[in-house]
């Protein structure tokens, strides 16, 4: 194992940390998108780069979005 | 040294778990859930590698190099794309719930009522 | 608290377990070592992944492609217009209060990615068994063109591009036309999913028998579905309930 992979393998790991220990949802997917670029970084490392490019697309426009989204939407029911 | 990827994934697959059962917030729990899916995908992929070997992708590569397990990988990738509209199903689900019920919190959402 | 016990219990077996695995970079799957010499006469495909996804795993892809549209499906139903809801008049206010209210760098650098994120969704689904990519990343990719309309604040711009009548159709027909393409394999004689077609010289675009169709289906599909399923939620934000 590469000192490279040790290292992301290590931000991984306090990455998913710090999104399960985040408690407001909007900042949480703030810290899941990057969570996501971490994890597509670990990917590459991994010699997968069809995965960390799945990852990328998925993680940091399709997930946070849709996360917001909703966010914006149970705000907006509670404000009304 | 040569299990610590794998331990990495079980910390990831505890971490994620502890988020779903402590969480107040529906939306908490969903990304929770995705943290524990983060786990699966690390697992599969360190079981697939090889010391020294290159990406399965043959496109510039001498046709008899070695590559690392690409089963693996076909596996992750069509499940990267799955789980996310899986997790936006929840969240519409909790959007639902919360016009409904006027709550997002999973504790509270106990009973099923017609 | 019933759950820490427990979770010491899974934590332990998973560690036990984990330990018992080949070495880190010891890979030993009889699978992945006989791809490796074959994968490449026998698909004449570049990316070995995708040969494995749409060729070798083809059924696992299937399955795997009808998840994406039934959540999809299931999200149109869940966030469908109740009762007592209506898409408010206030909407379109609303609508171009938003647009009023995103600064203009961000308006201007929206519009102009839009363009080239569909080109590059278009030339990583097309090039999907030549290099890494396909239909799953080329197609999040071009749903994310049509959001970046959105993100631009161009809410009522983000309905006409991306019409639900058009992301039902894309999405149907992607699903249908990878089915389709997996029963071709039993009208030419063959078993389902096998290759009919003739597969060509490696390293050109139509090579690769079947798999570039099938890349372009779940490309098709997957960009209808996850547009779908964002024009759902956004929908979501400019109603306004009646009850209220």
């Amino acid at each position: 194992m590469t000192a490279l992979q040790a290292v992301a393998l290590v931000l991984v790991a306090i990455g998913g940390g710090a999104v399960v220990f985040t408690r407001e949802p909007p900042r949480q997917a703030v810290v899941a998108s990057l969570f996501g670029v971490l994890l597509a970084v670990l990917f590459f490392l991994f010699q997968a780069p069809d995965v960390a490019l799945s990852q990328i697309t998925v993680g940091t426009v399709a997930l946070p979005l849709m996360i917001l989204l909703a966010l914006a939407k149970i705000r907006q029911e509670e404000d009304s | 040294m040569n299990v610590f990827p794998f331990l990495v994934a079980v910390w990831l697959l505890a971490v994620g778990l502890y988020g779903v059962v402590t969480s107040r917030h529906f939306v908490h729990l969903v990304i929770s859930l995705s943290v524990m899916q983060a786990s699966t995908y690390v697992l599969l992929l360190a079981v697939g590698y090889r010391t020294g070997a290159k990406a399965p992708v043959f496109a510039d590569i001498p046709a008899r190099s070695r590559i690392v397990d690409p089963v693996v990988q076909a596996l992750t990738l069509t499940d990267v794309v799955v789980e996310a509209t899986v997790s936006a199903l929840l969240l519409a689900l909790a959007v639902q719930a919360h016009k409904r019920f006027g709550t997002v919190d999973p504790d509270e959402l106990g009973a099923l009522r017609g | 608290m019933v759950f820490l016990p427990a979770a010491v219990a899974l934590v332990a077996g998973l560690v036990w377990a984990v330990t018992e695995l080949p070495a880190f970079g010891h890979y030993t799957g009889a699978y992945g070592l006989t791809l490796q010499h074959v994968a490449l006469g026998q698909r004449r495909a570049t990316d070995i992944v995708s040969a494995v996804t749409f060729d070798y795993r083809g059924v696992d892809t299937l399955g795997e492609e009808f998840i994406l549209f039934a959540a999809a499906v299931g999200c149109a139903i869940l966030l469908r217009f109740q009762r007592d809801e209506e898409m408010a008049e206030a909407a379109s206010d609303r609508a171009v209060a938003r647009v009023e209210r995103v600064r203009r760098p961000v308006r201007a650098l929206s519009a102009a990615l839009v363009a080239p994120a569909v080109v590059l969704g278009a030339y990583i689904v097309v090039h999907g068994h030549l290099t890494p990519g396909g239909g799953f990343q080329g197609g999040v990719i071009l749903a994310s063109a049509t959001v970046l309309v959105y993100a631009g604040g161009q809410a009522v711009a983000f309905r006409r591009v991306s019409p639900e009548p058009v992301l039902e159709l894309a999405d149907g027909a992607g699903a249908a036309g990878f089915a389709l393409v997996a029963i071709g394999g039993l009208i030419f004689g063959l078993a389902a999913l096998q290759n009919f077609l003739p597969l060509g010289t490696q390293s050109q675009l139509l090579s690769a028998g079947m798999l570039p169709l099938l890349n372009l289906s779940v490309g098709i599909e997957v960009a209808g579905a996850v547009t779908l399923i964002v024009s759902e939620f956004v929908d979501q934000t400019l109603l306004r309930s009646r009850r209220r």
